[in-house]
């Protein structure tokens, strides 16, 4: 797959691209599988930085029916999307094939929602006993950082937690979900100003 | 630096060799992993999901003979920035205007997987393949890593198959529940990495820096007052220093243990009076527990279940 066509569908996604390569490339996703997971991978992509996928994904989770709309909205200029200018440098790397595996995931949301949009161009439903596995397998934690402490605790623990992140072993995939924890915090620990 | 390398190379070796004759064979991958991981070059994006929240990471890390440096890049939100090397930390975070400069000092702290340790985890967890998989286009073993006692939380982890990388992680609670999950969605191995990727990206000059200066005692050289009595099964002092911490006044000791694979944190500190832990807190899969000991507030933090970190808050004590 060449850069051009994965610039094309990035583009897709962000809605900007022309109608007449639009029209011309949804031809092509119509018939080609592999130009198809990858446009469903940078939909996910988007989604999951725009932080709009659920609560939690099971990575599991058997997917029974994947079923997409080509209704991206079209707009403007073509240039390279905002997925493909993010992934850069690592763009000239095709993003895996697995990258759809985030489209197999299950989805539970507060333990209710068993068919989640992951946008609103996909739908993925799962097994009813999937449905129930899932359920069962996930801890209900709250969206929040550091729970049962103050604001001003806040602060001193996260000044602890990057301390910490720096010696993280095994547990924290040596270092990768620690300093994750601390990059992906930042929101608490930059509410709480480190004095 | 070179020396460093042989010598790593020289230690992997041998601990693969004493493992084939000591060990099971699922326990050499965890070796793999942790070399794989320290010393391989790679880039690529994964996810992170941790209290039902989703973050997108990017990743650069090489090893060449400058030795193993990382950057690391929030894709959601506001750009935090980190970047490692072999002895410094630099977190850069935006919307603070803050750059937090942190030093280590040789390899204090860091829980290696040293041959008595990998040779003692059949003693806590119980350590088995459990089926392939494929994770990022590269076919994977999965290893299932489950605790004896309820003192330290459980592991799925993927490796890929070549080399032991590790490419997704469940960190599972007592009952088996997914708590906290990481799993590679592109990653690219053996591709060259350029001085230029592993530059920080996001602009910080006019941000404000503060820095943790450490002055590492050790473990068995100078004495420390403290001492802990009663640690839970397994786990063990990996590095004890006194360091100056951003938000601290005054110098708070640091003891770091280790159980081979999880890592728990003892922070003591003149007690500050106000804003301090006292009782349990948590963020993911990490715990918390603080209290006050001899006008000194003692923190204890780790990725174990709280029970585990309060017991070791209780196991601190003053020996002089």
């Amino acid at each position: 797959m060449t850069d051009t066509i994965n610039e094309q569908i990035s583009s897709l996604v962000d809605g900007e691209l022309p109608d007449e390569e639009r029209e011309l490339l949804q031809r092509r996703l119509a018939r080609d599988s592999e130009l198809k997971e990858t446009w469903q991978s940078y939909h996910l992509i988007r989604d999951a930085m725009r932080e709009d996928l659920p609560g939690f994904i099971n990575m599991n989770a058997d997917v029974t029916y994947i079923q997409y709309q080509e209704s991206d909205d079209l707009n403007s200029a073509s240039k390279p999307g905002v997925l493909w200018r993010a992934a850069h440098p690592f763009a000239g790397m095709a993003i895996a094939a697995s990258v759809a595996m985030l489209a197999v995931a299950g989805v539970l949301y507060n333990g209710e929602q068993l068919v989640t949009p992951l946008s609103s161009q996909i739908m993925v439903a799962f097994q009813t006993t999937e449905q129930q596995r899932i359920r069962e397998n996930f801890v209900a934690i709250p969206r929040n950082g550091w729970q049962s402490a103050k604001p001003a605790v806040v602060s001193h623990l996260n000044g602890y937690l990057v301390d910490h992140s720096r010696y993280a072993g095994f547990g924290s995939a040596s270092g990768l979900i620690s300093y994750s924890r601390v990059a992906g915090y930042d929101k608490s620990v930059s509410e709480e100003k480190l004095q | 630096m070179v020396v460093k390398r042989l010598l790593e190379t020289v230690f992997f070796s041998a601990l693969l060799m004493s493992l084939s004759v000591n060990a099971n064979g699922n326990d050499m991958w965890l070796v793999k992993m942790n070399k794989a991981i320290r010393s391989m070059n790679y880039t690529g994006t994964y996810i992170h999901i941790n209290q039902g929240q989703i973050e997108t990471m990017q990743i650069v890390h090489a090893v060449d003979e400058a030795g193993e440096r990382e950057r690391l890049l929030s894709l959601n939100g506001e750009a935090r920035e980190i970047l490692r090397d072999d002895n410094h930390v630099t977190c850069i975070l935006p919307a603070d205007r803050f750059v937090v400069v942190g030093q280590l000092e040789s390899d204090f702290g860091l829980p290696a997987l040293v041959p008595d340790n990998i040779l003692q985890l059949g003693e806590i967890y119980d350590i088995q393949l459990i089926g392939k998989d494929r994770i990022a286009g590269y076919p994977s073993v999965i290893l299932s890593i489950q605790p004896k006692d309820k003192m330290r939380y459980g592991y799925r982890i993927w490796l890929e198959k070549d080399h032991g990388m590790l490419l997704r992680s469940d960190i599972l609670d007592a009952e088996g529940r997914v708590m906290e999950q990481m799993m590679f969605t592109q990653i690219s191995f053996q591709s060259p990495v350029s001085d230029e990727m592993l530059r920080p990206t996001v602009p910080h000059k006019d941000f404000v820096t503060v820095e943790s200066s450490e002055h590492g005692v050790g473990v068995t050289k100078d004495k420390s007052a403290w001492i802990l009595k009663g640690m839970p099964k397994g786990f063990k002092v990996t590095g004890q220093a006194r360091k100056r911490m951003p938000m601290n006044k005054f110098d708070v000791e640091h003891i770091v243990l280790s159980d081979g694979l999880a890592t728990i944190s003892v922070y003591i500190e003149k007690s500050p009076g106000v804003n301090t832990l006292q009782g349990s807190s948590s963020i993911g899969g990490i715990n918390a527990y603080g209290r006050s000991v001899y006008d000194h507030q003692v923190t204890v933090m780790g990725e174990v279940p709280k029970e585990t970190v309060k017991q070791i808050a209780y196991s601190i004590a003053y020996s002089n």
